[in-house]
C-alpha cells in the first residue's frame, strides 16, 4: 500500500508521520513517500513565526476550532518531554490588541489564563483600549520540520525531491493513495478559484529583550495587516502585511517599512533591534480549510486522494487536528480496501 | 555654602540609584561615586533583577509598598522606551507556585504588578507538585546592562566615579560634606552593624532562550528568571556565610530543582555559577546619622540593608535616601558651626 504525500511544509510532514505512526504497524505492507520540491528552510512554513494563535472568529466553522484545540493539545502534552527543545516548542505569553471592546474569541478556552487587559497594562500601548493577555505555545518551523522529517526518516519513510505535476503522475507509477499537502500551488494539481494567496512579509530581528508575542488588530485592515511582534528562540518576527491575491514573493522595501515604523511605534523598545533579514511568503488562504476525500478514475481503476491544504496563516495552529482527520479518512479507506481486519485505532 | 560635596559609597544598584536620585533632588550639589567594586563584580550583578518584593519584617508594609510601586513605575517607564535594552528593563510575564496554599493568599504588592491572578486550573496542571498558584507580569532588571546605564547617566550629569576602598568614613571628611553610605554588605565592617549579616545566596546562569516566562515556587529557593542573554536559576539561602565560593553539590541541586519546575532546562547550554552575599537585615537601614569625632561633625545617610529586596525597592529607597541628603543640605546650611568646604 503506497502512499505519497505531496508537500514537505508542515501540513506534509506532520501528516505523513500520523498517518505512518497510526498505521506502519497494523498495515505491514504501508509505504509512506513524501515528495516536494521545497524541503524546510525553503517551505512557506518555514517563514511562519510559529505562534500558535486561530484567527479571531471561526466563522461558525467548529471543526476548525476543534482541530486547533486538538493540536494545541497535543503540543501542551508534550511540553514537558525532553523533545520539546529540539522540537521548537516552547510557551510563550503576550498581548492581542483592539481598538474597541470584541467578543471573546473560539479558542479563549484552549489558551492558558485567557483574561481581559487591566488598564495599566493597556496604558503601555497607545492607541489601543482593549485587550487580551493569555499564554500559548510557540512551534518553530525552522526546527520542527527537520524533527518530523528525522521521525519520518528513522520511521523509514521516504524522501523525494522533485516537483509533481499531476496527481495521475502519482498513480502511474503505483501510488495508491495521495495526500495533497501541496498547499499554495494545490492549484496547479488540481484548479481550485477558492484558494488564493495571501502574502506577507516579515522582519526577523535580535531583540531578546521581548518576551511576549503582541498581535494588534484592526478591524478595517484585516487579519495581519496590524503590526504584531513575536519573539522565537533566537530572533524576533515583526509583521503585519496580509495582502489577498498578491503572488509576488520578493521583499518590498514599502513593506518593510511599514512594517518596522509600525512596530517601532507599538514598542519603542524595539529601535534598538538589530534587523538580520527580510522574508516574504504566500499563505494559502481558502474561504475554509480543504479536507476531504476525492475518488479519481485512473484507467480502471478507483485512485484516492486525501485533499489537506488552504491553511491560510493558520497552518501551525491547526495542523495536528488535520494531520489527524486525514489519518482517519485514509482509515476509512484502508477499511474499504479490507486492508485492515482489525479495528480502526483509537485516536 | 558653595556647592555641597557628596560622597556615594557603593556601586551596586543602591549606590548607582541613589547616586541618580541625588543629582536630581539637589542639582546644585557634586556628586562623587566612591566603590572598590564595580559591575559585572558587585553583588547586584549576582541578582537576577526581578521585580518581586522581599518583606522586611521591621519596616512598616506601606513604606515597602510606596518604594515598590515608585521602582515600579520608574522601570515600567524605561522599559517602554527606546532606551529598554540598553538599561536591560524588559517585561516578562510567568507563575509564583505554591505546594502549599499560602496564609497570605494576596501579597502586599498584587496591585502593583500586572494582571495579578490566581492560576487557572488548566495552568496549575502544569506543575503536578504545586496546589496554588498566581500569575501575573512585572519588570526584570538585568545587571550588568542596569548597572552600567546608571553609570553612563551619572557620568552624563558630570558625577565624578572612583574606585576605591573605603575603610573608614572619616576618610572622606575632609574631601566631602557629606556621606552617602550605600556599601550593602560591606556596612558590616564600615560602621559596624552588628544587624547586618549576609544570606549567601548562588545562582546558575544558563543559555536557554525558547524560556520565556518566569517560574518562582513561593518558597523562594527555587526560581527561573529569564533575561536578556540567559537565564537565571536560583537557588540558595545560607545565613551568616561569608564566603563568595560556589558549592559544587548545590549546583546540581539548584538544576534539578528548576528542570522539576520547568523540564526543558535539561536542554540549558553554557552553564555559568555565581555567588553573592545578600545584605540582609530585618529592616532597611535608611536614615540620617551626624559622626562625631573631637570637634568633627560629618553628616551620614545610611541607606543599605536590602537583603533579597534590592532591585525591587531600589528607586524608592534612593529617593527617600535623596531626601535626607536635602535635609542635610539644609542642616549644613543653616548650622552656626564652621562650614566646610
Amino acid at each position: 500500500m503506497r502512499v505519497a504525500v505531496i508537500g514537505a511544509g508542515v501540513i506534509g510532514l506532520s501528516t505523513a508521520l500520523c498517518i505512518h505512526e497510526q498505521y506502519h504497524s497494523l498495515v505491514p505492507s504501508l509505504e509512506v513517500e513524501v515528495y516536494a520540491d521545497h524541503y524546510t528552510p525553503h517551505t512557506t512554513s518555514d517563514g511562519a513565526a510559529g505562534l500558535w494563535q486561530p484567527y479571531l472568529s471561526d466563522h461558525g466553522n467548529l471543526q476548525e476550532t476543534l482541530w486547533n484545540k486538538e493540536t494545541f493539545d497535543y503540543l501542551l502534552q508534550h511540553l514537558g518531554s525532553p523533545a520539546a527543545k529540539e522540537m521548537g516548542l516552547f510557551l510563550i505569553s503576550g498581548y492581542n490588541l483592539f481598538t474597541q471592546p470584541v467578543p471573546d474569541p473560539s479558542w479563549k478556552n484552549i489558551v492558558l489564563g485567557f483574561r481581559n487587559l487591566t488598564p495599566k497594562e493597556l496604558e503601555l500601548f497607545p492607541g489601543y483600549s482593549y485587550g487580551w493577555f493569555n499564554t500559548a505555545l510557540m512551534l518553530e518551523c525552522r526546527r520542527y520540520l527537520p524533527w518530523l522529517t528525522n521521525k519520518l526518516t528513522q520511521g523509514g519513510v521516504k524522501f523525494f525531491h522533485k516537483k509533481v505535476e499531476s496527481f495521475q503522475e502519482m498513480f502511474a507509477q503505483g501510488v495508491d493513495v495521495v495526500i495533497n499537502c501541496a498547499g499554495m500551488r494545490a492549484g496547479e494539481l488540481q484548479p481550485d478559484p477558492e484558494l488564493q494567496p495571501a502574502r506577507g512579509q516579515i522582519i526577523k530581528v535580535l531583540a531578546p529583550w521581548v518576551k511576549h508575542f503582541i498581535v494588534t488588530h484592526d478591524v478595517k485592515s484585516g487579519i495581519y495587516n496590524s503590526p504584531y511582534v513575536i519573539p522565537g528562540s533566537e530572533l524576533t518576527v515583526l509583521g503585519g502585511i496580509y495582502q489577498p491575491g498578491n503572488w509576488n514573493e520578493e521583499n518590498s522595501a514599502q513593506d518593510h517599512k511599514t512594517i518596522w515604523e509600525n512596530c517601532c511605534r507599538l514598542l519603542p523598545a524595539l529601535q534598538k533591534a538589530k534587523i538580520v533579514e527580510d522574508w516574504s511568503g504566500l499563505r494559502p488562504a481558502r474561504p475554509c480549510v480543504r479536507l476531504e476525500r476525492e475518488n479519481i478514475r485512473h484507467g480502471h481503476f478507483q485512485a484516492e486522494v486525501i485533499h489537506n491544504y488552504g491553511h491560510g496563516g493558520f497552518g501551525i495552529t491547526i495542523h495536528w487536528g488535520c494531520a489527524m482527520a486525514v489519518a482517519r479518512l485514509f482509515g476509512s479507506i484502508l477499511q474499504e480496501k479490507k486492508l485492515t481486519s482489525s479495528p480502526q485505532p483509537r485516536l | 555654602m558653595a556647592a555641597p560635596k557628596v560622597a556615594v559609597v557603593g556601586a551596586g544598584v543602591i549606590g548607582l540609584s541613589t547616586a541618580l536620585c541625588i543629582t536630581e533632588t539637589c542639582p546644585s550639589c557634586s556628586v562623587t561615586v566612591l566603590s572598590d567594586q564595580f559591575s559585572p563584580n558587585t553583588t547586584s550583578d549576582v541578582a537576577a533583577g526581578m521585580l518581586i518584593p522581599h518583606t522586611y519584617p521591621g519596616t512598616p508594609i506601606h513604606v515597602q509598598k510606596q518604594w515598590f510601586k515608585e521602582t515600579f513605575t520608574y522601570l515600567f517607564a524605561i522599559s517602554n522606551s527606546a532606551e529598554a535594552s540598553e538599561a536591560g528593563i524588559h517585561l516578562v510575564s510567568g507563575w509564583q507556585v505554591f505546594k502549599n496554599t499560602p496564609k497570605e493568599e494576596l501579597p502586599f504588592w498584587s496591585d502593583v504588578v500586572l494582571g495579578f491572578r490566581p492560576m487557572s486550573e488548566a495552568e496549575l496542571q502544569k506543575f503536578p507538585q504545586h496546589r496554588f498558584g498566581q500569575a501575573f507580569t512585572t519588570l526584570k532588571c538585568d545587571c550588568p546592562p542596569y548597572l552600567l546605564w546608571l553609570e553612563k547617566r551619572l557620568k552624563a550629569t558630570g558625577v565624578q566615579v572612583y574606585t576605591r576602598k573605603v575603610a573608614d568614613l572619616w576618610e572622606l571628611h575632609s574631601e566631602y560634606n557629606i556621606i552617602v553610605n550605600c556599601s550593602g554588605i560591606g556596612a558590616c565592617q564600615l560602621v559596624g552593624d552588628e544587624k547586618l549579616f549576609p544570606i549567601k545566596g548562588q545562582v546558575l546562569q544558563v543559555h536557554a532562550p525558547w524560556v520565556k516566562n518566569f517560574i518562582r515556587d513561593g518558597d523562594g529557593l527555587t526560581y527561573i528568571y529569564p533575561g536578556i542573554h540567559q537565564v537565571t536559576l536560583g537557588g540558595t539561602r545560607e545565613k551568616d556565610i561569608w564566603s563568595l565560593s560556589p558549592d559544587p553539590g548545590t549546583i546540581q541541586d539548584i538544576f534539578d530543582r528548576c528542570c522539576s519546575l520547568e523540564p526543558s532546562l535539561q536542554e540549558a547550554q553554557d552553564i555559568k555559577v555565581k555567588v553573592g552575599l545578600r545584605p540582609s537585615r530585618q529592616s532597611v537601614r535608611l536614615q540620617r546619622e551626624v559622626f562625631r569625632q573631637g570637634g568633627l561633625k560629618l553628616p551620614v545617610v545610611h541607606n543599605y540593608g536590602h537583603g533579597a529586596g534590592g532591585f525591587s525597592v531600589h528607586r524608592g529607597t534612593a529617593k527617600e535616601a535623596a531626601y535626607l541628603v536635602r535635609e542635610c543640605i539644609a542642616a549644613l546650611q543653616g548650622s552656626s558651626s564652621r562650614a566646610k568646604l
